[in-house]
């Protein structure tokens, strides 16, 4: 009984010491992000801006695309979580039920329909995102309420992914030069889209999200060593439908606002699992979700390269993040499950 | 040793006499003097033609029949009055020329379906026609070798020099047997772009230019096309020292160098209504801080049918870019938004 008291509290000092470094790591990176930058607005302007146009980069840039990477971040590699405990698989991530291809599907759409990027709105095409992100989760429960293994649920999001692929491989191919530069450039990725009512808005979804999900993390936890299954199966189809419609819906938004960020989602919580050791929602939630912000942060100031005038897409950094994660974790997994 | 003193001697004698075979062959000196994307040779009774690593060869009075698979072709094609020699075109949805698409409604011109994937059966059926490659071309290669086609690829696209572009008329002067008449037509086109050019003043008036694609500027470099051309009004382009004809730039980067532009050039494929702007209406429509800025220089590309008509009037755009640099109102191409 010691032994196993004695264990929760070093698992419990470990988690705290954790989170105050990914604090402090997230403060830290913050200060870079919010330093550096080729307009030259330096370290000491962030508190106090000398005039309206250091005022203008950092209100109107380079705060949001900060407050943008540490929501996103977060966002997804919680939605990433999730998933991967609804599927009791570490490989699973958002992109995985076709939520984020039925987004890039609304936005081949609108692309290829002509809504020109006239100013820098981008409100046809999040809305184009959102809709068609939905109605692939919708798809997805109205064909998966057949199946009873989650497995199955997964495949045929796999599916929908493959159809819209497909949709969108042809409007591709139709497409002229500039409809194809826009979109390849959203499939890039970028934490430099969102205003401050948008980052608001996915803020407010992301902390109801979280809480709700929160609330639920014993029953997670039960869920994830096969216990609820023996105990109640109404109550694990209800937990496992809630999951996924909170995990579905944040992928939606955060793609429809971001474009598909890779690896983010897939990465984060593997890596967060493999530092805390443990698989315990209560633990695993909140690393989680600072570890993403963090690791998001880190990605956006590289791919920003402010020492250029060049700058990266966001996606081919987190992939570069996250590929080495992901492939250490399938050795690592060959023989172990969640 | 001796030997090998004679056989290396004899491989120098003979590398000579095949080089100076070739340099016989040849008139000295290219005719284009714009473009980089191509070298034309005139010789007695033909014209010698060498884009990239593909060499044509010619006769001065020969005929050709086209197939098209870009509108700037079709405007190459018409300004030489080869209209009635195009067979054939790719991507029909991309043209808006009225004589064209009823040529394709009447079956006197043939759609050979997308030039990223042609119909390569009925194309075979017009090999003897010349194919006008545009982008996708150089991915079907294998294909055009083995089924015998002549594709001449018409990179004017890549040109940066305003006159580089309108150059490349030569290269279908020579393909229609008109070469003299093309000629012709450039010099007249030179003529009028130098003249435009030399009523430029050099006052220095800074000038950004991009388009912003769903969070990045695409911005052209120090050496395109749109740099040329606001040197050449007189104005100074705010890019320096990047060599890629378009540059990905980050919204801090682009604000940062828009600061200090007096003025902005902006082309885009939609009717902007503005006449003017506050700088506060420019900066919350795109996210920028133009404290200097005097003025937007706005093409409405699609009215304006801009890529088709600029193409062989450089002096046009640039006599509006001139004028709008000075304050007024261009006439052609650009629409000055000014900017409080």
């Amino acid at each position: 009984m010691t032994s196993i008291k004695h264990i929760l509290l070093r698992e419990k000092r470990r988690f705290r010491l954790w989170m105050l470094l990914l604090l402090l790591i997230i403060v830290l990176f913050s200060i870079l992000e919010l330093s550096l930058g080729s307009a030259g607005v330096s370290f000491v302007e962030v508190f106090n801006p000398q005039d309206d146009y250091s005022k203008f980069v950092l209100q109107e840039i380079r705060i949001p695309r900060l407050l943008t990477a540490l929501l996103i971040g977060g966002a997804l590699s919680f939605s990433g979580l999730v998933l991967q405990t609804v599927f009791r698989n570490p490989l699973v991530g958002p992109s995985v039920l076709g939520i984020s291809s039925g987004a890039s599907l609304g936005v081949a759409l609108v692309t290829m329909a002509g809504v020109s990027s006239f100013s820098n709105s981008d409100v046809p095409k999040v809305f184009a995102a959102i809709v068609f992100s939905m109605g692939v989760l919708l798809l997805l429960f109205s064909v998966a309420g057949r199946f009873r293994d989650n497995a199955s649920v997964l495949i045929v999001g796999m599916l929908i992914s493959y159809l819209a692929g497909a949709v969108v491989d042809i409007l591709i191919f139709m497409s002229d030069n500039d409809a194809l530069k826009e979109f390849t450039l959203w499939g890039m990725g970028s934490f430099s889209r969102m205003n401050y009512g948008e980052i608001l808005v996915v803020s407010v979804l992301l902390l109801i999200a979280y809480v709700i999900v929160y609330r639920n993390r014993h029953l997670m936890n039960l869920y994830l060593i096969g216990e609820l299954d023996e105990v109640n199966e109404k109550k694990k189809r209800r937990l496992v439908f809630l999951l996924i419609i909170i995990a579905g819906v944040t992928t939606a938004f955060v793609t429809a606002f971001c474009g598909p960020i890779a690896f983010i989602g897939i990465a984060i919580p593997n890596l967060m699992r493999f530092v805390l050791k443990i698989s315990d929602h209560k633990y695993l939630l909140p690393g989680t979700v600072l570890l993403g912000a963090a690791v998001a942060v880190m990605c956006d100031l590289l791919s920003a390269m402010p020492w250029s005038d060049h700058s990266l897409p966001v996606n081919a950094v987190t992939s570069l993040f996250g590929i080495p994660i992901i492939v250490f974790m399938i050795f690592k997994s060959r023989h172990k499950t969640l | 040793m001796k030997a090998l003193f004679y056989f290396i001697l004899t491989i120098v004698f003979l590398g000579s006499c095949a080089s100076s075979t070739t340099e016989a062959g040849v008139a000295k000196e290219s005719l284009s003097k714009y473009a980089v994307g191509f070298h034309l040779y005139e010789h007695n009774d033909s014209m010698e033609v060498l884009i990239g690593d593909k060499h044509f060869v010619y006769a001065k009075s020969v005929k050709n029949t086209f197939v098209i698979s870009s509108s700037t072709q079709l405007t190459f094609l018409k300004e030489m009055g080869c209209f009635s020699d195009i067979i054939g075109l790719f991507d029909a949805n991309i043209y808006s020329d009225s004589l064209l698409l009823d040529g394709l409604k009447k079956g006197k011109i043939l759609s050979f379906k997308n030039a990223a994937s042609p119909d390569w059966e009925a194309l075979s059926a017009h090999s003897k026609s010349i194919v006008l490659g545009y982008k996708h071309f150089p991915l079907h290669e294998k294909t055009v070798e083995n089924l015998n086609l002549n594709v001449v690829p018409i990179n004017e696209y890549m040109e940066e020099h305003p006159l580089g572009k309108a150059e490349w008329i030569k290269v279908i002067g020579v393909l229609s047997g008109k070469y003299a008449a093309a000629d012709s037509i450039f010099k007249t086109i030179e003529a009028k772009y130098n003249a435009v050019k030399s009523t430029a003043k050099q006052n220095g008036v800074k000038v950004m230019a991009g388009e912003y694609y769903d969070g990045y500027w695409s911005v052209p470099g120090s050496s395109s096309y749109v740099a040329l051309m606001i040197r050449d009004a007189g104005g100074e382009y705010l890019v320096k020292n990047i060599s890629q004809s378009t540059l990905q730039m980050n919204k801090e980067s682009f604000a940062e160098l828009l600061k200090s532009a007096q003025y902005w050039r902006k082309l885009t494929p939609m009717d902007w209504q503005a006449k003017v702007l506050s700088k506060e209406e420019v900066r919350l429509q795109f996210d920028v801080y133009p404290t200097q800025m005097k003025g937007i220089l706005y093409c409405d590309v699609n009215k304006t049918a801009y890529f088709e008509k600029a193409l062989l009037h450089p002096d046009e755009e640039l006599q509006d870019l001139i004028t709008e640099l000075n304050g007024g109102e261009g006439k052609i191409f650009y629409r000055l938004i000014k900017v409080d």
